[in-house]
């Protein structure tokens, strides 16, 4: 891998001087990552299909059963049981949609409101760029976690509350992003031409701005999903995030805080799914980037 | 350079005051906050008794003031839920846990990352090249609550090395230290690893070959000196990862500090203290921030040259 | 003699293959004498240089084979701590770019100071003083206060005589200068290269110059060295070269030399590309772009030849038929 970029071919062997920030376009295809997030997809979208019990209601005479490879395990229960005898697997299953709405949701919605801003600031400039870029830093200038915690506390923990919150985090990256890439476009010689040749502002926005910055979008939104699976799984394990009984990730780990000693596997496996859906989003997050969009570099 | 820096101040001192003013107003435009902790079966003459009590009946611009006037003496008000204890009370018992934690932390994830992301740009593509990016990418991705579990299940309960929570002698410190060290280094890693390679390739770095400087030289003189102007660029991203994983490292490891209060808090709906917490670590957020503009002027001789 | 190179071969592994970036280049130069290095980017002249001073980017790029004798003593052979010793000691170099070669975190004072520091050991008072020295005779004026400046509260010609000083700062007995002034305007590079030719009659030091300004070289230099696609494919007196040119390719390259006389400006170019030093092609390496091609150039490499005193080319054109067989073989 290193060698490759210090003389591709003699011309540049001249000056050995590496392309360094190319370097990671080497990067391969994130197989196992698409593996794994597809498999992910497909548990969440037939999770009732596949699923061998209720995901909120247990009996409590099952309470705690390890998982099936440890001893007193039972096939019944493949990963174990919590506190309150339900099936550890269902509830990943279950809670793999939740994760999964909350990641698609958010990223969607911050996505469409970070799009319209940059866009409208980038192309009619003036005091409504001025203002709206404004916000945008200063939102931006926020520490994440700590502002997702108050906001929740201050609009109650719901799901709804959650994704609104996140959303409101997250769309100024967007914002910031776009807004640049609008303004680079708007001084393009199409764009006079589409004026010169009458389209109003809105429409010009939307057929000749808008597809040109779609990659973008694209890349900063396979970036964030990781996030914000870990933002919400983040919160839900604080309590300030998703409510029980919903089979979240998050408050599934929490639910096992206090037995870990007798029961480790009630936090440790959902720990462990939050960890592997992270870690393929971030490494096909990454290579997105590296792909499409080298200039997000340092995101 | 005295120009530079007092316009940082004024910025951050203006960022203080405008989160102290969006928070203030979003904590009493969304609700009650008296409405919202007393059970309903509790008599509209008591609310409004409590109300009176927290100054809440008065207009919102008077109750602003009062606040503010209440912030410049250093009154943050009274807790709502552990009755007659004042927020500045309680906040100042849980500052200097805090602070240990995040101090001892981040020392500990730069004395990891700056090496590790030197040798790894510097052995691009080679075996230290991958640890430090495994370490990396592995820090990024786990949460540090599952972190924070599996040691405490590995270390604490299994083996007995470590308590299992609170703040109790040198050890209690080591768990959370390497869980949040090691979620902030590996951030901190990546930075220095990409702006490493960018100026172990620049020609000053070849220069001081160049002149016969020893390598390690070159590595830590001439080449680190510049990859760290970037890294400083990212404090604020550095810090605000500080604060989130250090509220969550807190909660896991029960550690008696300014988080692990502030969860308390949300979930008691104490909103004093939310209030309270939120501008205490906002401002400490804001003061590291204006230290790492300093830090940046001083080593960027660019900056520190002009007036 | 003080510098004799002989076969000299630098290789670079990519994932492409092997890139033979330097391929058996031979040349020698005295004390006082200035060598120009002239040919396209690409050429290898830049990596030739820098593998006189053992500074090849590794693990990439390798010097796997030749000789390099410095005052007799070979330094492919000497360890990296004495390698260390020579580099910045006995050899300098001055690179193209005055604006990225001094550090932008250190002041002009420091960085001139270390050379000496590490190859004299002077330190305190004599540090400074010889510091304050060599930046004076370098031609900048009130030295004393510009030691506590910085790279960026200079001009970019002050700039590259602070690269100079650095690099004369030891009293170096061979000096490179990698197109030290293609980033230079005219009349600062003009003065910068007066200030070169005074330095060199005061010290003595040989040089190498590399360029692809033709007409630096005929002012500057003793002798010229034309690589093409890694190799020397002719060296002789800058007198021979310019009024004698064997190569084909050298012919081209002295073309594109815009002349007085002309009315017209003759700017041409040497068609074509130079080929990639990864595929090259069995024969001569230029011969896909050369004008006076023939069959055998295609086929097999051309052998030395000698046509006048130090000066060599290699080309068939020059080869005498009789040696054809030789290096057939």
């Amino acid at each position: 891998m290193t060698t490759t970029e210090s003389a591709p071919g003699a011309p540049q062997a001249e000056e050995p001087r590496v392309k360094v920030r190319g370097a990671a376009t080497t990067i391969r295809f994130p197989f196992v990552s698409m593996v794994v997030l597809g498999l992910v997809v497909l548990v969440a979208v037939f999770a009732p299909l596949i699923a061998p019990h209720d995901p909120e209601v247990g009996q409590l005479s099952n309470k705690l059963i390890p998982p099936v490879w440890q001893e007193g395990g039972n096939s019944d229960f493949l990963l174990g049981t919590d506190t309150l005898g339900r099936d550890i697997f269902t509830r990943i299953l279950y809670g793999a949609r939740v994760s999964l709405m909350v990641a698609i949701l958010a990223t969607g919605l911050a996505g469409v409101l970070g799009t319209i801003v940059g866009l409208v600031a980038g192309f009619y400039r003036g005091w409504v760029e001025i203002i709206l870029m404004r916000i945008t830093d200063m939102t931006l200038a926020l520490p994440l976690m700590l502002m997702a915690i108050v906001l929740v506390a201050l609009l109650g923990a719901s799901l709804t509350n959650v994704l609104m919150v996140i959303v409101i985090l997250l769309w100024p990256y967007y914002a910031r992003q776009i807004r640049g890439e609008a303004l680079a476009i708007s001084e393009e010689d199409f764009i006079d031409l589409a004026r010169v040749a009458g389209l109003s502002s809105p429409r010009i926005l939307w057929r000749h701005i808008l597809p040109n910055v779609m990659p973008t979008i694209g890349v900063l939104a396979t970036l964030q999903v990781a996030l914000i699976i870990l933002l919400e799984a983040s919160l839900s394990f604080l309590g300030v995030g998703i409510p029980p009984p919903t089979p979240a990730w998050g408050l599934m780990v929490a639910d096992g805080r206090d037995i870990l000693g007798r029961a480790w596997w009630v936090s440790i496996i959902p720990g462990i799914a939050i960890f592997g859906v992270v870690l393929a989003a971030n490494l096909l997050g990454d290579w997105v980037r590296d792909r499409f969009d080298p200039k997000l570099r340092q995101l | 350079m005295r120009r530079f820096i007092l316009a940082r101040l004024a910025q951050a001192v203006v960022s203080i005051f405008v989160l102290i003013t969006v928070l203030f107003f979003m904590v009493r435009l969304t609700g009650d906050p008296v409405e919202r902790m007393i059970p309903p079966q509790v008599t509209e003459e008591m609310a409004n008794e409590l109300k009176a009590a927290y100054g809440l009946d008065k207009p919102l611009l008077v109750q602003y003031g009062v606040f503010l006037g209440g912030l410049v003496t250093g009154d943050l008000g009274t807790s709502l839920y552990f009755r007659g204890r004042t927020v500045g009370e309680l906040l100042s018992l849980r500052i200097l846990p805090s602070l240990e934690l995040s101090v001892f932390s981040m020392m500990f994830s730069l004395l990891i990352a700056l090496p590790l992301g030197v040798y790894a740009a510097k052995y691009r593509g080679r075996g230290s090249d991958y640890v430090a990016r495994i370490f990396s990418i592995l820090g990024g991705a786990a949460p540090s609550f599952l972190v924070g579990l599996v040691m405490l299940r590995i270390f604490s309960v299994q083996l007995q090395w470590f308590p299992t929570g609170g703040r109790e002698g040198l050890l209690s410190v080591v768990l959370p230290t390497f869980t949040l060290g090691w979620f902030v280094s590996a951030g901190i890693m990546r930075l220095t690893r990409s702006s490493m390679l960018e100026s172990l390739y620049g020609d000053y770095v070849k220069l001081a070959r160049i002149k016969g400087v020893r390598e390690s030289v070159v590595i830590w003189k001439h080449a680190f000196k510049n990859a760290a102007l970037p890294v400083i660029t990212y404090a604020t991203v550095i810090f605000a990862a500080v604060i989130g994983g250090a509220i969550v490292t807190e909660y896991v490891f029960a550690w008696p500090g300014v988080g692990s209060l502030l969860i308390r808090a949300v979930i008691q709906r104490d909103f004093p203290v939310i209030q309270g917490a939120v501008i205490l670590i906002g401002t400490a957020f804001v003061l590291c921030n204006f230290l790492a503009d300093l830090a940046y002027a001083w080593i960027n001789p660019k900056i520190r040259y002009t007036r | 003699m003080l510098l004799e190179v002989k076969d000299l071969r630098v290789q670079f592994h990519t994932r492409r293959g092997v890139v033979k970036a330097v391929d058996g280049v031979s040349f020698s130069l005295d004390r006082g004498e200035t060598l120009g290095l002239v040919g396209e980017s690409g050429s290898g002249k830049s990596v030739s240089c820098m593998a006189l001073m053992r500074l090849v980017e590794a693990p990439a790029g390798r010097i796997v084979g030749g000789s390099v004798l410095l005052d007799g003593q070979e330094l492919l052979d000497l360890s990296e701590r004495e390698m260390r010793q020579i580099r910045g000691g006995q050899i300098s170099l001055i690179l193209q770019d005055p604006l990225s070669s001094l550090n932008p975190g250190y002041t002009v004072g420091n960085q001139v100071a270390e050379a000496i520091r590490i190859h004299q050991g002077l330190r305190g008072r004599a540090l400074r003083d010889s510091v304050v020295e060599i930046l004076s005779q370098v031609g900048i004026p009130q030295a004393e206060r510009r030691l506590k400046q910085y790279p960026h509260q200079m001009s970019g010609g002050m700039r590259q005589r602070v690269a100079g000083a650095i690099a004369l700062s030891c009293r170096p007995s061979l000096l490179i200068a990698d197109e030290p002034t293609t980033s230079l305007d005219a009349t600062v590079q003009a003065q910068y290269l007066r200030l070169l030719s005074e330095l060199q009659q005061e010290f003595q030091f040989g040089m190498i110059f590399v360029t692809h300004d033709l007409g630096i070289v005929a002012r500057l230099c003793d002798r010229v060295a034309v690589m093409y696609a890694g190799r020397i494919v002719e060296t002789g007196s800058t007198r021979q070269i310019f009024n004698e040119p064997a190569h084909p390719y050298a012919k081209a390259l002295l073309a594109t030399l815009p002349s007085l006389e002309s009315r017209k400006k003759r700017l041409l170019t040497v068609s074509g590309q130079p080929p990639l030093a990864i595929d090259l092609p069995p024969g001569c390496s230029f011969a896909p772009r050369c004008p006076e091609v023939m069959d055998i150039c295609t086929e097999e490499f051309p052998a030395e030849a000698t046509t006048g005193d130090r000066h060599r080319v290699l080309c068939w054109l020059h080869s005498p038929s009789d040696e054809m067989s030789l290096s057939a073989r």
